[in-house]
């Protein structure tokens, strides 16, 4: 099987099956990476096919000294970002409340472990958008997209001790957004959430 | 967990001589109970005035150890990863211990790992590969988009043959009246037959009234047809004087002069 630098290169040569393996070798995981920032179903599919075509704009300035991994996120991530910050700019703006996505079809035993899933699901998806950019770009690649401290420092370009404090204050924030919610949820349901 | 078995188990609750999952119970007892809250709260301030002793470690350790919230907030996000070393475990466990604040916070982070498999992972298939491979290359062409570009092709091999022959007029010289005349008695000269069948003005009346008395009026059509064109061209190589009988000929659909052949100077 061809190593991802030699079907960038391949594609740079104008083979039109290199393209067409380079995204079905990514299109998953990028599909995750923009569903875990935009947390929406719709977007992501969009979003995902941005980044792609917005890959397939800048092949001629990949750097092949580099791995292409690496760039590849760096590429999705700065676009995944955007995406985010304009997103929670129109939600300001719009004060729109967080939309009850349910498209997911997870298919559980019975259905109340389907409501809790979809309950849980809906917890730390408006939780991960109460986060800053940064702390969710945080969360994505190392909870999510379980990305090692290495890679990330290097995707990031920052320092490893930098990307670990940024992690461990990322998750520190989210457990508080948790936190908020259940206290909210207490509320709203006559009690029986953490304090 | 009840209110009761909370009370049972609160002194150990307090000693944080509980094991996780207990511990995890009690705290989340405790943060919807208000009633046992409390009850946890005195407990911790008769403990320390009860045991003078085990306060002053405390609160030593707390000093020693620098174990605040926000340090102990950074080793619990680290205990995710499992990372933390056996010392920092323990200061953990101390602090929670008396630290409601930080003991809920602790459920909610130990909880992010069950959060985040409720997360749905997305499969793009072949939908996703389609759907790209149709932003990021060009669409194949059309039969009629074919057709276009070949109909533009010719046409600019018929614009540059036009333009080439503009160019070889003046260089080579165009057909002149006497040319023309030397061109028909050469081809007279050579074969007599076929040039008197091209240019013989009997010949064509002679089809012409052959094709009439049978019906044959597409045929006499495109005989009349080719006789005008015929008539255009010889006008023109003649140096534009127009044939005397061409406009009878059109009318009339005969051609009876000799405006058929080329004439000589």
């Amino acid at each position: 099987m061809r190593s991802d630098e030699e079907l960038v290169q391949a594609c740079q040569a104008g083979e039109g099956p290199a393209w067409e393996a380079l995204i079905k070798r990514h299109q998953e995981r990028m599909l995750n990476l923009a569903y875990q920032f935009t947390g929406d179903r719709d977007e992501a599919w969009d979003l995902a096919q941005e980044i792609f075509v917005r890959l397939y704009l800048r092949l001629d300035q990949y750097d092949p000294a580099r791995p292409f991994r690496f760039w590849f996120s760096s590429l999705a991530r700065h676009l995944c970002i955007d995406h985010y910050r304009s997103r929670r700019e129109r939600q300001r703006l719009a004060t729109v409340a967080l939309e009850a996505a349910d498209q997911i079809a997870a298919p559980g035993p019975s259905p109340e472990q389907h409501l809790a899933r979809r309950e849980e699901r809906d917890r730390i998806l408006a939780a991960l958008d109460a986060l800053s950019a940064i702390s969710r770009e945080a969360i994505v690649l190392k909870d999510l997209q379980e990305m090692t401290l290495e890679e990330i420092a290097q995707s990031l370009d920052l320092p490893i001790g930098t990307v670990k404090s940024r992690i461990f204050r990322a998750r520190i924030e989210l457990g508080r957004a948790l936190l908020r919610q259940r206290r909210a949820g207490a509320v709203a349901g006559g009690g029986g959430g953490l304090p | 967990m009840d209110c009761r078995e909370f009370q049972d188990r609160l002194a150990r609750y307090l000693e944080g001589a509980l094991d996780a999952a207990d511990f995890d119970a009690m705290v989340r007892h405790e943060a919807g109970c208000p009633a046992c809250h409390r009850l946890a709260s005195e407990g911790m301030t008769d403990a320390r005035s009860a045991a003078p002793n085990a306060a002053l470690t405390a609160e030593i350790l707390r000093r020693t150890l620098g174990a605040d919230c926000r340090q102990i907030e950074l080793s619990l996000a680290a205990e995710i990863d499992g990372e933390l070393p056996a010392v920092a475990r323990a200061r953990v466990a101390q602090h929670l211990a008396e630290c409601v604040d930080c003991r809920a916070l602790a459920l909610a982070l130990r909880r992010l790992p069950e959060a985040y498999r409720a997360l749905p992972r997305l499969h793009a298939g072949a939908a996703f590969t389609r759907a790209v491979l149709a932003r990021t290359q060009p669409a194949r062409p059309g039969f009629l988009s074919v057709l276009r570009r070949m109909w533009q092709g010719s046409e600019l091999l018929w614009e540059g043959a036009f333009v080439c022959s503009l160019l070889l007029t003046p260089i080579v010289g165009g057909p002149t009246q006497e040319r023309a005349a030397r061109l028909r008695v050469e081809w007279q000269q050579a074969r007599p037959g076929l040039a008197t069948a091209l240019f013989s003005p009997e010949r064509r009346q002679a089809l012409r009234t052959d094709l009439a008395a049978a019906g044959n009026r597409t045929e006499a059509w495109i005989l009349d047809l080719s006789a005008w064109a015929h008539r255009q061209l010889t006008t023109v190589w003649n140096g534009g004087a127009s044939a005397p009988d061409s406009t009878r000929a059109r009318a009339g659909g005969r051609n009876e002069g000799g405006d058929d052949e080329l004439r000589e100077p």
